[in-house]
């Protein structure tokens, strides 16, 4: 598919000027952003052409390319245009002449109108079939800046923005490989996105591969506005609650993606690239993982290990313990539950719920309002409320640091969507706590385990490293060995063996 | 439509050409083996040998030794074939037949009794007032779904959970290590050895002789045949070591009380009190009890329905998950009415059973084997036409 959104069929541009403009406005609707001007050239001005542009997408001061389209033809200042010949610029540009501007000639009525709505401008000369177009697009763009999702202290700042061509270029520069292949996919009628997929060649698992091709096949046949289209595209299940694809949004974490062997997928106009397949255990590294100090990042990587275990099961666990086995809790810390829960009417499970439901309330409305108001709730919903709910014996002071607790041990998982899973799972935990204890807590973690087991991204399973079990992995799963480690023996053996296979051929006389 | 079929398609695929590795054999071996009995065997072995529980696991070790590695040889005499199949091949269909009777019989026992095992625990120890049929029935879902999901998914999801476990009970053992009092061990044989081979008969049914159930599994490895060998028997190993020590624990901590004492190990977790705040940990040993038991019922449970998909030559074994797991729930709130009668047919019937039944079918066919001289071509042969 070439990315320029051109068709083989369509009808042919016509020699006839008056009836170019005709069939142009009519196939853009009347749009009254749509800019024709026109001009005469040749001796005595008698020859017509005109050039069209989207005014909302080119910037108004740029060149209008006629001048220049004619320059071309003639060595010196060119006064009036008055010495060119409509064959002149049939010879010169219909063989392919050398221009000042790029420009690409187009023989089909749909390429050219494409090509305005892409921002290019598109001149017509009379009695010629064919179309010029010149690249002139500038729309207003942010700025390449921080990721806002995935700050870092240490190590490259730089995040991606709204433009495919952009980011892909940000990605290229840190991976000069040869072996990088980037792949185009227009998709949609209407909205025309550009989809690129990435991937390092030979660094990538074959099979990975294929069922990636297979499954973003007939992608194009629809309308994609942003990433996550592509990425429940590609899914295998829809309704786990658990990521199966990583989104980052830093070129650095896309290149070392690419390096393991993973295949990105960008789509224009959006800042998010996705990284496939993810399995289970990416969700818990960061970049700056790697650029900290081995036995620092080592042990943040414990401490998430532990956010995880609070954040799915710190309120079940004390619903469960309160409730049902209040033998299990040290006496003299049964003592102070107990103190604190006098007077309350909840059951432990309906406090729960209840905090934790006002919690996520509270982090829902905290994030959809504008900045200011939304730090204003967060002083209204945490302080107050939580202040006067113990006050009015709503809930008791340990709940509260219970919810308060798990809230920000699931903002410590440094993938939003992973966190966002483990919000959902957390639920059925706690009525599973709030049913039958420890034993309900213990079938809903098994049910939730025999899923992750199940799952499969790409058809690799999700849980691997842990299920199946690879020794080699673990090097950097809770820990993360030093950096030397992964310099000598590179986590994508693939690549590693197809470098030694060449080099090897390479040094080798007979062949 | 078609592609929500294909995908299920796939999926089928997939784990019909399920093969697993020796590694996630052997550890699906500890998990069956020590399973449960790692919380159970301590509490019958002191019963039956009091302060020489510890040395009746040697002979009982000796005896599980013995018919893995008949199981081992059958799998290799036979081209990786499973014991409905060569039992076919060498006793002929109908003896197979007649020979599976009451293999069934055991599976229809030993499910229920490890589900109970469950429920029993629950309802006399941590939740007094919860009717039984809750852990029952849910234990065995969760262990069906499981099965339903595949030997791949099986073995993976176990490699796991044997960590947690083995993590939770040498936790356990390691913290009551300033309960121990080695006097407790003493005298030694003091009503000579019959006590011994008392509690030698109960450990050589409950978890070592059942590993003759394990020739079912043994078609699903992917290895080379020396590694098969060395995973299977290291596995075995692990799961003599936790047994032993768990058993040696208990007898330090309680002596020949323990023999009174059900759940032993769990009350170990409870003796334990580390600078006032590590205490109260039976919640630990609650925690492998419910997955010893969940992973050995799900063994179980797949093992039933491959020997029933073999017997009845179905394409899709599968299909009888839920049914079989119905029926074994059903018998685990009828068959037992009180704790004793429990005690009686796990530890008495159970173990003669294995060994009788198991373990005579088992060497029957080893010897057969032995005698018999297996044309070149027809183990190929007989596996095209069950497969």
């Amino acid at each position: 598919m070439n990315r320029d959104g051109c068709h083989d069929h369509g009808e042919s541009i016509s020699a006839a000027l008056a009836d170019n403009l005709e069939r142009m406005r009519a196939a853009l609707s009347g749009s009254d952003d749509i800019v024709v001007d026109h001009w005469g050239y040749g001796p005595g001005q008698e020859h017509a052409a005109f050039s069209a542009y989207c005014h909302t997408l080119v910037d108004e001061f740029s060149n209008h390319y006629m001048k220049t389209t004619l320059q071309d033809l003639v060595n010196h200042e060119l006064g009036r245009a008055e010495t060119v010949t409509p064959e002149q610029v049939r010879d010169f540009f219909g063989r392919g002449g050398v221009s000042l501007q790029p420009f690409s000639l187009l023989d089909k009525m749909d390429q050219a109108i494409g090509k305005i709505l892409d921002g290019d401008v598109v001149l017509f000369f009379d009695e010629w079939d064919h179309a010029l177009s010149f690249p002139a697009k500038n729309v207003p763009q942010r700025q390449v800046t921080e990721s806002i999702s995935e700050p870092s202290v240490q190590g490259p700042r730089e995040g991606t923005i709204e433009n495919l061509r952009g980011n892909l270029g940000m990605i290229r520069q840190r991976v000069k490989s040869p072996r990088l292949n980037i792949r185009y996919i227009v998709a949609g009628i209407e909205l025309q996105t550009t989809i690129a997929y990435a991937y390092l060649e030979h660094a990538v698992n074959p099979n990975v591969l294929e069922a990636f091709l297979e499954r973003i096949q007939g992608i194009d046949r629809y309308e994609v506005p942003e990433t996550s289209y592509v990425e429940d595209w590609i899914e295998d299940d829809s309704y786990s609650p658990f990521p199966q694809y990583r989104y980052t949004e830093r070129t650095d974490t896309a290149a070392a993606a690419l390096l393991e062997g993973k295949i990105l997928v960008l789509v224009s106009n959006s800042p998010m690239i996705l990284i496939c397949p993810a399995v289970f255990v990416d969700f818990f590294n960061t970049s700056e993982d790697y650029y900290g100090r081995t036995v620092i990042s080592s042990l943040i990587r414990l401490l998430r290990l532990l956010a995880f275990i609070i954040a799915l099961t710190l309120p079940s666990a004390y619903v469960a313990l309160s409730t049902f086995h209040p033998e299990l809790i040290p006496t003299v810390l049964l003592l102070a539950i107990l103190d604190t829960r006098e007077g309350i009417p909840f059951p432990a499970f309906f406090e729960a719920l209840v905090m934790e439901i006002s919690f996520e309330l509270l982090r829902e409305a905290g994030i959809r309002l504008p900045r200011p108001v939304g730090s204003a709730v967060s002083i209204v919903g945490a302080l107050v409320i939580g202040q006067a709910a113990i006050t009015a014996q709503i809930a008791s002071p340990i709940m509260v640091i219970v919810v308060a607790l798990t809230g920000i041990a699931s903002f410590a998982i440094p993938h939003y969507e992973m966190g966002i899973a483990l919000r959902i799972v957390r639920f059925p935990l706690m009525v599973a706590a709030g049913l039958l204890g420890g034993f309900g807590i213990m079938i809903v973690s098994l049910l939730t385990l025999l899923h992750l087991t199940r799952l499969h991204t790409l058809g690799q399973p999700y849980l691997s490293s842990l299920a199946p079990f690879k020794p080699r992995t673990m090097r950097d799963l809770f820990v993360r060995a030093p950096l030397k480690v992964f310099l000598r023996s590179p986590r994508n053996r693939r690549l590693l063996r197809h470098r030694r296979g060449e080099f090897r051929s390479e040094g080798d006389p007979a062949k | 439509m078609i592609a929500i079929l294909s995908r299920e398609d796939e999926d089928k695929i997939k784990t019909e050409s399920s093969a697993i590795d020796s590694v996630q054999l052997a550890c699906m071996l500890i998990a069956f083996s020590t399973g449960s009995a790692i919380v159970f065997i301590p509490n019958p072995l002191t019963g039956a040998a009091s302060n020489d529980a510890w040395l009746s696991l040697v002979p009982a070790f000796g005896f599980g030794l013995l018919i893995l590695t008949c199981i081992l040889y059958l799998h290799r005499k036979h081209a990786g074939r499973s014991l409905i199949d060569y039992s076919r091949g060498l006793i002929g269909g109908f003896l197979t037949s007649v020979a599976a009777v009451p293999l069934l019989g055991m599976f229809l026992f030993s499910i229920p009794a490890i589900i109970t095992g469950i429920g029993e625990f629950f309802t006399t120890v941590m939740m007094k007032e919860t009717p039984v049929y809750v852990f029952n029935s849910l234990s065995l879902l969760t262990a069906a779904l499981t099965v339903r999901s595949g030997i791949k998914v099986m073995a993976r999801m176990f490699l796991l959970l044997i960590f947690v476990m083995l993590f939770c009970s040498i936790a356990v053992i390691l913290l009551a290590v300033p309960q121990y009092q080695a006097e407790f061990l003493l005298p030694l044989l003091p009503d000579g050895l019959k006590p011994v081979f008392h509690g030698a008969f109960i450990a050589a049914g409950f978890p070592f002789g059942e590993v003759f159930f394990f020739s079912m599994l043994l078609p699903f490895v992917r290895a080379r045949w020396k590694d098969l060998r060395s995973k299977m028997y290291l596995g075995f190993a692990v799961t003599g070591a936790m047994l032993m020590l768990s058993t040696l624990c208990t007898l330090l901590t309680f002596g020949p009380a323990s023999g009174s004492l059900k759940y032993s190990l769990y009350r170990l977790a409870g003796e334990i009190e580390i600078a006032e705040i590590l205490q109260r940990i039976e919640a630990v040993i609650g925690i492998a009890l419910i997955l010893g038991s969940y992973m050995k019922a799900s063994v179980f449970l797949f093992i039933f329905n491959r020997v029933l998909a073999e017997l009845f030559r179905l394409d899709d074994d599968r299909v009888l998950v839920y049914p079989v797991s119905l029926v074994c729930l059903m018998l685990s709130l009828t068959m037992f009415d009180s704790p004793a009668t429990f005690v009686e047919q796990v530890y008495e019937i159970w173990p003669f059973t294995v060994m009788a039944v198991g373990g005579g079918y088992v060497a029957l066919l080893a010897i057969v084997t032995l005698f018999k001289p297996i044309r070149p071509g027809r183990s190929v042969k007989g596996r095209g036409a069950t497969k």
